[in-house]
């Protein structure tokens, strides 16, 4: 698989991890290996992440999530382990309550990667309509 | 364990207090109520009726009180309102609350109903289930026919779908595609090559 430029990281190169299954996509130590994880995978409801290779970087992140999927900066929260980011690969957690709901439903809807587990979509949306 | 016993079992041992039975059928619906809106199937797969106070479900009851002495308590307490019929009240024994049937969607669901209801009178919560559509509908079919409609089952097909979740569900990928296989031992390749830039070697 060629590396994509940053540009080309469409949204449905996005992968949403869910928060203890994990993707079938990914290997959960692609991404558990996570510092702050643990501690924070109760508020956590997605990871983003790129396949891109040589362009690894948050600031290739920010500008996949902002430019391409319209996701405001701020609702991304970094959540790295420094020895990935040492050798320029990334994960970032996008925090619920953070992310409006058309945004949302936007990259839940462009993804063409993943088996996404419904729990967290589930838990990402809550129950919309109640009663 | 039946699909009624599990979620009775849930429900009460994350409610944090006893329930009374009508209090515990609201919970029930409303739990299905919100399951068939985002999954367009209930969890507990009971059928409920229109009762005087709202909807009902006979097996509820039935089915958990094969429960009692176990996981479930239940108690007969005086009534403190108007009606002579002793309250019966529901609880879960502490020792139950280890383990359930219920997969993880249908726990966070639960969940999410009861942190929504945290807090609500039996009253209060009655008044949400006369909101509900199924309810809606059969007031509505009351108004015209100016009787109550007791014992008259309550149809789920008049919940209003959640749109979003159908189109998810119908589109959930099952089976991993050969274009996928090849991407999942692209990412292995990358890790190996990960793990041993980061071994230094």
């Amino acid at each position: 698989m060629p590396a994509a430029s940053i540009t080309s990281c469409v949204p449905g190169s996005l992968i949403l991890i869910p928060n203890f299954h994990f993707g079938k996509l990914i290997k959960p130590k692609y991404c558990i290996t996570l510092e702050s994880w643990e501690n924070a995978h109760d508020d956590i409801i997605a990871v983003l992440t790129t396949r891109n290779l040589k362009h690894r970087t948050w600031k290739g992140a920010l500008f996949v999530a902002k430019n391409t999927i319209g996701l405001p900066k701020d609702s991304l929260i970094m959540c790295h382990n420094p020895k990935l980011l040492k050798k320029r690969y990334f994960a970032k957690a996008v925090y619920k309550n953070q992310i409006p709901q058309n945004v949302l439903d936007q990259i839940l809807s462009n993804l063409k990667l993943g088996h996404i587990d419904p729990f967290l979509v589930l838990r990402a949306r809550g129950i919309t309509k109640f009663p | 364990m039946t699909r009624i016993q599990s979620v009775g079992l849930y429900i009460l041992t994350k409610y944090g207090k006893e329930a009374g039975t009508i209090e515990l059928n609201k919970l029930f619906y409303l739990v299905d109520v919100a399951s068939y809106r985002l999954f367009g199937k209930t969890i507990s797969g009971t059928k409920y009726i229109r009762a005087e106070k709202g909807p009902y479900s006979r097996d509820i009851s039935q089915e958990l009180c094969l429960l009692e002495g176990k996981q479930l308590k239940r108690e007969t307490k005086p009534s403190k309102g108007f009606s002579s019929f002793p309250k019966v009240a529901w609880s879960a024994v502490q020792e139950s609350a280890a383990e359930s049937d219920l997969t993880p969607v249908e726990q966070e669901l639960v969940m999410q109903v009861l942190d929504k209801v945290k807090g609500l009178t039996p009253q209060e919560l009655e008044k949400l289930a006369y909101k509900t559509e199924p309810m809606l509908h059969i007031l509505d079919e009351e108004k015209k026919a100016s009787c109550p409609l007791l014992q008259e089952p309550l149809d789920f097909k008049d919940v209003e779908r959640d749109k979003f979740m159908r189109e998810f569900m119908l589109t959930l990928k099952k089976p991993i595609s050969e274009e996928e296989q090849k991407q999942i031992e692209y990412y292995d390749k990358e890790w190996e090559e990960v793990e041993l830039m980061l071994q230094g070697k």
